[in-house]
């Protein structure tokens, strides 16, 4: 038997492996990020006031949106003779959680990545003066937001209407992510820059929901992989 | 045929004091709309290697399923490897329990040697195991063709390739020779062979006896759920 995080370990790299292979996220998902990034100015038109001021929403949405996607994509968890598989291993069901979920926040960070730095080109939102709040809120973001499209992708494994059920599952469950991580992102900005007690709050309110987040899913694991069979 | 089965005559996990290995007593399945086994009764005993025949949709799959106590059973009670079944400590005596079942246990996208180190590195087994496994399957050549691209016999033999990574101590297999051709079913026996007399314990299930090894000792017929 090896332990936990090795075995997360070895469960996230077969993941990102077979991604890597398949490449869902950055072939497909991305993609469609990235029109939906270009086609907010499209609609918006020429008022580069207003465009500056959508930037860092819209990525915060289309992150949200679609960053989701990236859980439910094609994993080893799918394939029922490889879950039995894994299953007769030895995997403790948490570390096969907490696999999945590296692997997720792997690939949601290069995809936010990716966009964010589209968002700037695109958008020109206003500057950031406070870099370090900001990307701790794009990390604990791209955290919580792995955590729980890990723990809804388990939860709906097996399901015809995964699909769709699964992000109408996680839309409300992650809104916490979106506001604190929007208002992270605004405080850091250049006009309140002299509240650093409000991005505290709020990056306060992202690892809350990180945690939550980690409890559900390790307690959840090992009944919701029983529970499947 | 297969010289380097040899080498694989290993068994690294260290065998329980427990006899019989598998202890079913009316052991029945059910889904809440059918009934797939009725109770069953059966003991297995270590160093025993038997074979379950019947049908399609006799039940077989869902009995293996039951022994590889990934399916825990809607009445009766039973033990594998001295796990009582549906309780938390199935979970302490899966890692000794090989399972190949009807479909192979293969990622499309990896190789055949990177879904074995997969699971050889989750069982915390050395990855030198592999490459002998795969030479004594015929299937060292292939060693880096992506499972998608072999064919339904070569994803069997990487899967019985597997086990030999394993060594387990009960061995379930389902339909094993079903695309196997004629030179590669001396594996099967060879692995029931070896998991037998290491003291453990085969069950191999088909649906047509003539595709039953001559390493089998006792064959149980199994129609409509019920075993005989």
């Amino acid at each position: 038997m090896t332990g936990f995080w090795l075995q997360a370990r070895v469960l996230a790299r077969n993941e990102l492996l077979v991604e890597r292979r398949a490449g869902e996220t950055f072939g497909l998902v991305l993609p469609f990020a990235l029109a939906a990034l270009i086609m907010v100015p499209l609609a918006v038109g020429i008022d580069q006031p207003t465009i500056s001021r959508l930037g860092l929403p819209a990525f915060w949405v289309v992150t949200l949106l679609f960053g989701m996607q990236i859980a439910w994509r094609q994993t080893t968890a799918t394939d029922d003779a490889v879950r039995d598989q894994i299953r007769l291993s030895g995997l403790d069901p948490a570390a096969g959680f907490a696999g999945r979920a590296m692997a997720n926040f792997t690939l949601l960070v290069g995809f936010m990545g990716v966009s964010l730095v589209l968002t700037l080109l695109l958008y020109s939102p206003p500057p950031i003066e406070n870099w370090p709040a900001f990307t701790a809120a794009l990390v604990l973001f791209a955290v919580g937001l792995s955590l729980i499209s890990t723990l809804i992708a388990d939860l709906t494994l097996g399901l015809s209407a995964r699909a769709g059920l699964a992000p109408l599952l996680v839309a409300p469950l992650a809104l916490p992510l979106l506001f604190a991580g929007s208002r992270v992102a605004e405080l850091a900005g250049e006009a309140a820059i002299s509240r650093p007690g409000g991005i505290l709050a709020w990056l306060l309110v992202l690892v809350l929901v990180d945690l939550i987040g980690v409890i559900a899913g390790v307690l959840s694991a090992r009944p919701l992989e029983e529970t499947l069979g | 045929m297969f010289p380097a089965l040899g080498l694989l005559w290993r068994v690294p996990h260290t065998l329980p004091a427990v006899e019989p290995l598998v202890s079913l007593r009316n052991v029945a399945f059910s889904t809440p709309s059918y009934s797939i086994l009725q109770p069953i009764t059966l003991t297995i005993e270590a160093g025993s290697a038997i074979a379950i025949i019947g049908p399609n949709g006799a039940g077989k799959s869902t009995l293996l399923r039951v022994l590889a106590t990934l399916a825990p059973p809607s009445e009766g009670d039973g033990e594998v490897l001295g796990a009582r079944l549906g309780n938390r400590e199935v979970l302490e005596v899966r890692r000794r329990i090989g399972l190949a079942g009807h479909l192979p246990a293969l990622a499309p996208g990896l190789t055949l040697a990177e879904n074995l180190a997969f699971y050889a590195r989750l069982a915390g087994i050395s990855a030198d195991r592999i490459e002998p496994a795969l030479e004594s399957v015929g299937l060292a050549a292939a060693r880096h063709r992506r499972a998608v691209d072999c064919s339904a016999g070569m994803r069997k033999r990487a899967d019985l390739a597997r086990l030999l990574v394993d060594s387990p101590e009960l061995l379930l297999l389902d339909e094993p020779t079903d695309t196997l051709d004629r030179n590669a079913r001396p594996i099967v026996d060879q692995l029931v062979l070896r998991t037998v007399g290491k003291g453990g314990a085969a069950v191999v299930v088909s649906h047509d006896r003539e595709n039953l090894g001559q390493s089998i000792h006792r064959i149980y017929a199994l129609e409509n759920g019920s075993l005989a």
